[in-house]
């Protein structure tokens, strides 16, 4: 149960409720979570077992769809960065020559 | 005994059924899927971008292929087939990032590569900009110098000159006065001696001068004679004065001579000192600058 509730928090607190790539799964871990403690309760130890596999499978998975997002928002900031860095060179250099 | 020997078989027809329902039983859904997603993702990057978590999906597959050979498509066959299709496509995801963030370090990497370019390239410019600033500094100073020097020149040498001849300004610049008989015998353009001692100490004074102004000797007569034999004796005076102001080291190039016989007459040439005046040779230095209080020899 551990494992899997902390992979949940773990994706929660990276952002994956809020961010579509990761929504669906954390949802799934979830009700994978829910489950389990139904069958927790009941007394279904193999059928808890097997809910967690799901919802830590889930978790762990929404956790890298969040990083994922993370890094491409960083990635394609760094290459818009680098393009206006470029545009800019570009139109520094061509004022220079102008100047001379 | 009949019974002992039929419970056997029972249980191996039990048995041979259930082994061969097993081999025939169609894969659950999730089974289906994890193959399938498995080998998708393990023909993509992650094989090399996420090798452990493909690993991983992996031996996920196999604990769910295992469930299916020895149980059938059970609940915990799909159970585990489901957590081996979320492993690969962790697997997937970490490979997808690991590129982005591949392709950011590169991006980075090139923009700190061309931040460094331009750097170095805006130094070379503001080295080149600001040797070429001090370079025309220097320029601009010699020049300055150059200029002020050759003003000082061109007033002693008109101070000096004040002292024996008679110099003027007038619009075509310092004019120096040489009484013509001073120079010359009458109706001649041979120099006398006296007057060569006198066009030395001119040509002292021109060497001294800016040695880009350039000097115009003008010959001029009075109304006696004819005015092209005046003429005639104006040019050959004018061009003896300038061949010897020439061989006194005055350079060729600077100087011209010009006659100009009695058109140009100073003075009355009713009157004996007004024809003397009227012949003469100017010698003018074009841009130089008379003394302020002009003499007379």
């Amino acid at each position: 149960m551990a494992d899997a509730e902390s992979a949940e928090r773990s994706a929660r607190e990276l952002g994956a409720g809020t961010k579509s790539s990761a929504q669906l799964n954390l949802k799934l871990a979830d009700d994978q979570i829910a489950q389990a403690k139904i069958a927790v309760r009941d007394g279904d130890d193999e059928r808890a077992n097997l809910e967690l596999l799901r919802a830590t499978a889930d978790a762990e998975l929404a956790l890298a769809l969040a990083r994922e997002e993370d890094a491409k928002a960083s990635a394609q900031g760094a290459t818009n960065a680098s393009n206006a860095a470029a545009t800019n060179t570009a139109a520094a250099n061509a004022a220079a020559n102008g100047a001379q | 005994m009949k019974l002992m020997n039929r419970i056997p078989a029972a249980i191996l027809l039990a048995s041979f059924v259930g082994a061969a329902a097993c081999a025939t039983a169609q894969p659950p859904k999730d089974l289906y899927t994890a193959r399938s997603t498995y080998d998708r993702v393990s023909h993509g990057p992650s094989a090399q971008l996420a090798a452990a978590d493909l690993q991983s999906a992996k031996e996920s597959l196999n604990l769910a292929e295992k469930s299916f050979s020895d149980n059938g498509a059970t609940q915990e066959t799909s159970d585990l087939a489901y957590t081996a299709t979320r492993r690969a496509e962790l697997a997937e995801v970490h490979a997808r990032t690991a590129a982005d963030m591949r392709a950011k370090q590169q991006t980075d990497s090139q923009a700190q590569t061309a931040a460094t370019a331009n750097a170095a390239k805006t130094t070379v410019a503001l080295g080149q900009a600001n040797a070429e600033l001090a370079s025309q500094g220097r320029e601009l100073q010699s020049e300055t110098e150059r200029r002020k020097d050759a003003e000082k020149r061109s007033a002693q040498a008109a101070a000096d000159l004040a002292k024996f001849a008679a110099v003027k300004q007038d619009a075509r610049g310092m004019v120096i006065t040489l009484s013509g008989g001073v120079l010359f015998t009458s109706a001649k353009a041979d120099l006398l001696p006296q007057a060569q001692l006198k066009l030395n100490d001119v040509a002292n004074v021109l060497i001294k001068q800016d040695p880009d102004s350039k000097i115009s000797v003008e010959g001029h007569t009075d109304s006696q004679g004819g005015a092209a034999y005046n003429q005639d004796l104006s040019q050959r005076r004018a061009q003896s004065v300038r061949d010897y102001l020439v061989s006194r080291g005055i350079a060729a190039d600077r100087v011209s001579a010009q006659g100009f016989g009695s058109t140009r007459a100073v003075a009355d040439n009713a009157s004996p000192e007004g024809r003397a005046d009227n012949r003469r040779v100017e010698i003018v230095v074009q841009g130089a600058q008379a003394p302020t209080a002009s003499a007379t020899p």
